[in-house]
C-alpha cells in the first residue's frame, strides 16, 4: 500500500501518460490541473521508506509496535528530517521520543555549530556551484568537453555540499531539541572504492537498501541456489550480481522517474558487481607489483579512481535525458577547448568553495585531532571561526533562488 | 528545574549574545570598507552603474542590457546629433535595472534623448529578473527611488540589509578589480560603450518561437512609468530592438510592446532582423551581440532612422 502511494504520486503520469487525473481540479483548497502538475507531498519518498522500515522491523520482531499515535506521528514527521531525511530507523528515534528532553548546553552549541557549517555548504558551496553547473548542463550542446568535465566535477561537489549541507542543518536543528539523528554523510569523496563510497554517501538510505533489499534477497537466493559454478563462475558471485543489480535499480528508481536515474543506478550496480567479481584478480595484481594495500600512493590512486567513477555516474543523474547524457559523454571524449566562464568571480568563488570543502574533509578524515578551529580549546579561536564562517556566507554566499536538490525526491 | 539548568541557559545566552555582537561589529567594519571601495571604483560594470546613477549629465542616454552596451557607439551619436552621450547598458540586466537608472537620472536632470534597447522577450515574467536586482543593493539606502525598485525582489530585503556586508554580497572580487588600474586597461569603455572585436564563428541562424507566455505586470508598469515620465519632462524616448543573430517569431511580446508604444505615441524601431545584419554574420561577436564593426553600422543606421522620423 505504501509503495502504491509512492508510485501513484511519483510515477503515475509517466506510467500512464494518456490519463488525465482531475482529483485536484476543484476549488476546495487549491486548483492544480492534471496530475503532472499535482503537488507532491513534501518528503514523500522519505516518509514511505520510514514507514516501510517500521513495518519490516515489527515483522522481524526487533521492535514493539508503537501504540501512542502522537509518538508514531512524530517518528514519521519529525520536522528536521521531514524534507530530506535521514531515513530514521524506529529503534533509533522512537526511544528518544519517549525520553524527556531539557535544555542541554553542549547539544545546543554542537547543533548550532553543525547548522552553521551546513549553511556554509549550502549557500557558499552548493548554490555557487549550481550557477555554473546549470549554465553548462542546461546548454550542453553549446559547450566543449573541457567545460563539461569541469561542470561534471562541480556537480559532484554541488550535490554533496547541497545534500550534506541540508543534513547538517537537519541534524543540528534536531540537536537543539536534544535529539540525535543518523549521520548521512562521512566524507564520501575520500572513499577508496565504490563500496566504501556507499558506506559514506546517504548512509541512512544505503543501509536501508542493504538491510531491507540486498541482504534479504541475497539470503533468499543463497537458500535457493546450489553451491556450484554457473558458467564457470561461483554461485556466490552470481547471487551478489543479482542482489546488487536489483538493489541499485530500486535505488535509481527511488531517485526519480526517467531512464537517466535508472541508468545511474544500474551503473553503480555494475561498478559494485565488477569490483566483486574481480576481487581476486586485483589481489593478484597487487601481489605481482608488490603494492601494499596501506600505501599512501595507492590510497590516493583509489580515491581518485573512485571519484572519477562516481562523477561519471553523476553525468546520468544530472543530464535531462539519456540523449543529453550521451551527447555530454561524446563531447567529453572528443572535443576540447577553453573552459567557459561567464563571470570570472563566480568561477573563483566556486573553486574556493570546493577547496574549503576538500580541506575540511581531509582534515576530519586524517587529522581530526589537530588544527580544530570550531572545536579549539581556546574560546577566542572558536569565536573567530564562527564569525569567519558567518562573514564568508554574507560575503560570497548565494542568497537567490537556491533550492535543495534532494527536495524533489 | 535546578539551578545548574538555569546556569546552562544563562551561560548559553551570554555566549550567544557575545558572538552575535562580535559578528555585528565585524559586519559593520567590513561592510564600511566594502562600501568605501565600491564607490571608489574607477573601472568595470559597478563603476559604470555608479557613474550613470550619480554623475552622468549626458544628453543622450542608452538604457539596456549587454546588447545595448556593445551596440551604441558614442562618437557616431555625438558627431551626428551634436549631443553628449552615455551608454548605461549592463550585462544580463534588463527592464528593472534600466528603470532604476532612469529614475535616478531623471531625478537629477532631464536628458534630451533616451534610447531604451529592449527585446520584447524581456517582458516575460522571470524570477531571475527579480534576483538580478541584488546588483542595485549598494544604492538601496542612499537612493530611495532605487530602494523602491529593489523592494520588488522580496519584502525581506529590508531585513537582510541589517547586514552591512549583504549589499556587497558576491561583489568582493569586482570591487577589488574596479580599484586596480590594471582593470582599466583590461576592459576599456568609451562613455559606457564596451566594444567587442571578435567575429562570430560558424553559428547557424536559428529560429526561436514565442507563441504565448506570462507577461510581467511589474515590468509593464515600469515601462509605462518611463514613458509617462519622459512625456511629462519632455524627454524624447525611443524603444529599439537591436539586431540579433536569430529569427525571433515573437508576435506575442512584440505586439504588446508595439501597442504600448503606439498608444503612448512613442517611436519603436524593430531592427532585430534587419537585412543589413541578418545577411552579415561578420557584424556579430556572437548570436546576441554585435561586434564593434556591426555596432558602428547599426549606430549609423539608427541615427538615420531617428533623423528621418523626427
Amino acid at each position: 500500500m505504501n509503495i502504491l502511494i509512492l508510485v501513484f504520486f511519483k510515477y503515475f503520469n509517466i506510467l500512464f501518460p494518456g490519463i488525465q487525473f482531475h482529483l485536484y481540479n476543484v476549488d476546495l483548497f487549491f486548483r492544480v490541473d492534471p496530475i503532472n502538475k499535482m503537488i507532491l507531498p513534501l518528503g514523500l519518498s522519505y516518509i514511505i521508506f520510514t514507514v516501510l522500515s517500521y513495518q519490516i522491523e515489527i515483522k522481524r520482531k526487533t521492535i514493539q509496535p508503537e501504540k501512542h499515535f502522537g509518538y508514531f506521528s512524530l517518528y514519521l514527521f519529525f520536522f528536521p528530517k521531514i524534507a530530506q531525511g535521514p531515513i530514521e530507523r524506529p529503534q533509533q528515534l522512537i526511544p528518544q521520543l519517549h525520553q524527556s528532553h531539557s535544555f542541554n548546553y553542549n547539544m545546543v552549541v554542537e547543533g548550532l555549530r553543525q547548522m552553521l557549517w551546513g549553511y556554509f555548504k549550502k549557500l557558499v558551496v552548493a548554490d555557487r556551484l549550481a550557477i555554473y553547473v546549470n549554465a553548462v548542463y542546461n546548454n550542453s550542446e553549446h559547450h566543449n568537453g573541457t567545460t563539461l568535465i569541469v561542470a561534471t566535477i562541480f556537480f559532484a561537489f554541488q550535490i554533496y555540499a547541497d545534500f550534506s549541507g541540508y543534513t547538517d542543518i537537519a541534524l543540528g536543528s534536531a540537536k537543539l531539541f536534544g535529539f540525535n539523528l543518523t549521520n548521512n554523510f562521512k566524507r564520501p569523496y575520500l572513499a577508496t572504492s565504490i563500496q566504501d563510497f556507499w558506506n559514506r554517501w546517504h548512509i541512512s538510505f544505503s543501509t536501508w537498501l542493504r538491510d531491507y533489499i540486498f541482504l534479504p534477497l541475497a539470503y533468499s537466493l543463497t537458500n535457493k541456489m546450489k553451491k556450484q559454478k554457473y558458467l564457470y563462475v561461483s554461485a556466490d558471485k552470481w547471487i551478489y550480481l543479482i542482489a546488487i543489480m536489483v538493489t541499485f535499480v530500486i535505488c535509481g528508481i527511488w531517485h526519480g522517474v526517467g531512464w537517466t536515474y535508472l541508468l545511474w543506478g544500474v551503473l553503480f550496480g555494475v561498478y559494485l558487481a565488477y569490483s566483486n567479481w574481480t576481487k581476486d584478480f586485483h589481489k593478484k595484481i597487487r601481489k605481482r607489483f608488490h603494492i601494499k594495500k596501506t600505501s599512501r600512493y595507492y590510497t590516493v590512486y583509489k580515491i581518485l579512481l573512485t571519484f572519477i567513477l562516481v562523477s561519471f555516474a553523476w553525468i546520468f543523474f544530472r543530464a535531462d535525458s539519456i540523449t543529453d547524457a550521451i551527447q555530454i559523454l561524446r563531447k567529453i571524449f572528443t572535443s576540447s577547448g577553453p573552459v567557459f566562464y561567464e563571470i570570472s568571480s563566480n568561477l573563483v568563488f566556486a573553486i574556493f568553495g570546493i577547496i574549503s570543502l576538500v580541506i575540511i574533509d581531509i582534515k576530519r578524515e586524517y587529522y581530526n585531532a589537530r588544527w580544530s578551529i570550531l572545536y579549539s580549546k581556546y574560546p577566542s579561536v572558536r569565536y573567530a571561526g564562527i564569525i569567519l564562517i558567518v562573514i564568508t556566507i554574507l560575503l560570497i554566499g548565494v542568497f537567490d533562488g537556491g533550492q535543495f536538490i534532494y527536495f524533489q525526491f | 528545574m535546578t539551578s545548574s539548568y538555569f546556569r546552562q541557559i544563562i551561560r548559553f545566552i551570554s555566549k550567544f549574545l557575545l558572538i552575535v555582537s562580535l559578528t555585528l561589529v565585524c559586519d559593520r567594519g567590513i561592510g564600511t570598507i566594502l562600501r568605501y571601495f565600491y564607490f571608489r571604483q574607477e573601472s568595470g560594470a559597478g563603476y559604470r552603474t555608479t557613474y550613470a546613477i550619480d554623475s552622468t549629465v549626458a544628453d543622450i542616454l542608452i538604457l539596456g542590457s549587454s546588447r545595448a552596451n556593445h551596440s551604441y557607439v558614442p562618437d557616431i551619436f555625438e558627431e551626428s546629433l551634436h549631443y553628449s552621450f552615455f551608454n548605461t547598458g549592463r550585462e544580463g540586466n534588463f527592464i528593472f535595472y534600466n528603470y532604476a537608472i532612469f529614475k535616478s537620472v531623471t531625478g537629477r536632470y532631464n536628458p534630451k534623448l533616451v534610447i531604451v534597447d529592449i527585446s520584447p522577450g524581456e517582458l516575460i515574467y522571470s524570477v531571475a529578473e527579480y534576483e538580478k536586482l541584488s546588483l542595485l543593493l549598494p544604492y538601496y539606502k542612499s537612493h530611495p527611488e532605487i530602494g523602491h525598485i529593489v523592494d520588488f525582489k522580496s519584502p525581506f530585503e529590508k531585513v537582510k540589509l541589517i547586514s552591512a556586508i549583504y549589499p556587497y554580497n558576491s561583489l568582493i572580487l569586482q570591487i577589488g578589480m574596479g580599484n586596480l588600474d590594471l582593470n582599466k586597461k583590461r576592459v576599456s569603455d568609451d562613455k559606457g560603450y564596451v566594444p567587442i572585436f571578435q567575429v562570430m564563428k560558424n553559428e547557424k541562424i536559428d529560429t526561436a518561437k514565442i507563441s504565448t507566455c506570462t507577461i510581467d505586470e511589474n515590468e509593464i508598469r515600469a515601462l509605462k512609468d518611463i514613458i509617462s515620465t519622459c512625456q511629462q519632462q519632455k524627454i524624447d524616448l525611443i524603444f529599439v530592438y537591436s539586431p540579433i543573430w536569430s529569427i525571433i517569431q515573437d508576435s506575442f511580446c512584440n505586439t504588446i510592446l508595439s501597442e504600448l508604444c503606439s498608444v503612448k505615441g512613442i517611436r519603436y524601431f524593430d531592427l532585430s532582423n534587419s537585412p543589413a545584419f541578418i545577411n552579415n554574420p561578420d557584424y556579430f561577436a556572437d548570436i546576441r551581440h554585435l561586434n564593434d564593426e556591426g555596432a558602428r553600422v547599426f549606430s549609423t543606421m539608427l541615427i538615420d532612422k531617428i533623423l528621418q522620423n523626427n
